[in-house]
């Protein structure tokens, strides 16, 4: 083959010229789609966990209208209880990251805002039926005052 | 339904309005307390911390406050008489700022029994109503409170 100079260099020119610009396969307006599905995808994960723990929160509200019955209920409270320690633990360790990225971006910060309020709210209110059932319910002074009124 | 105050929960309220982030106190209650029924005011994040849930009980209730959105508000502990159809607010404190409090101690609870049964006892609860300018007066001497 016959290889000079002037046939390299044309090969090499047609080569370049002949090279296309590859297209990106998502355009800058789907970049942004894609984008803004993610956050309110993200947005709707933040809501439903609050929610979840407002739910909560409600459960353990209604726990207080009633009496331990036996030593049953009261183990399952307890249990209940430790448990419910234990979610908002990881829950505030989930709020600190939401809080480190996301917010720290701007991103869904009312969302998480709420979502540390509820948080806070179930905290109240876990220690409260804590002290309700196993404090408050169980001082004889406290009774005693009660079945006075 | 009648809405009683001691003179111990007027001075709160006085004391936590002061602030600026809490001057919506007075109309926090009136929108909780005033403007509900006794079962609304019951079931709304209201949680017994004792006597018979049916005829007395001792409650604690979550307020939102009206303009600050839902990371502030008010713990209100009050007393139902179903009987009497009477509601008795004993103690209020803001959820943040300078007069917030986590839960109160029992003894401070205890506390409240006691201010209760005194006031009872001793029929110096203060009935209050709202008047046409939306302000909780004494019902007696229509006087506003705050």
């Amino acid at each position: 083959m016959e290889s000079s100079v002037l046939t390299l260099g044309k090969q090499i020119c047609e080569v370049i010229t002949h090279d296309k610009i590859i297209t990106p396969k998502i355009s800058e307006q789907e970049r942004v789609n894609r984008l803004l599905d993610a956050i309110n995808s993200t947005r709707t994960k933040i809501n439903k966990m609050s929610s979840n723990v407002s739910k909560l929160d409600e459960l353990f509200t209604k726990l207080s209208w009633l009496e331990l019955a036996n030593s049953e209920e009261e183990i399952l409270i307890k249990k209940v209880i430790a448990q419910a320690k234990k979610y908002h633990t990881n829950s505030l360790k989930n709020y600190i990251l939401l809080k480190n990225t996301l917010f720290k971006d701007g991103i869904c910060k009312i969302e998480i805002d709420d979502y540390k309020n509820a948080l806070d709210d179930f905290e109240d209110t876990v220690l409260e039926i804590e002290q309700i059932f196993f404090v408050l319910r169980k001082d004889d002074e406290f009774n005693s005052l009660l079945n006075s009124i | 339904m009648q809405i009683f105050f001691t003179q111990e929960f007027i001075d709160e309220v006085t004391l936590i309005s002061k602030a600026n982030s809490h001057s919506d106190c007075e109309l926090s209650l009136i929108h909780s307390v005033f403007n509900k029924n006794i079962d609304e005011i019951k079931n709304t994040g209201t949680k017994r911390l004792g006597g018979d849930p049916n005829k007395n009980p001792f409650l604690r209730k979550r307020i939102v406050t009206s303009n600050s959105g839902k990371s502030s508000g008010y713990r209100l502990y009050l007393w139902i008489f179903y009987f009497e159809n009477n509601v008795y607010l004993l103690y209020i404190h803001p959820k943040t700022g300078r007069r917030s409090g986590t839960n109160l101690t029992p003894e401070k609870q205890k506390e409240l029994v006691k201010t209760f049964k005194e006031n009872r006892d001793n029929n110096t609860f203060i009935r209050t109503e709202l008047n046409n300018k939306n302000k909780i007066v004494n019902a007696i001497t229509k006087e506003e409170i705050f």
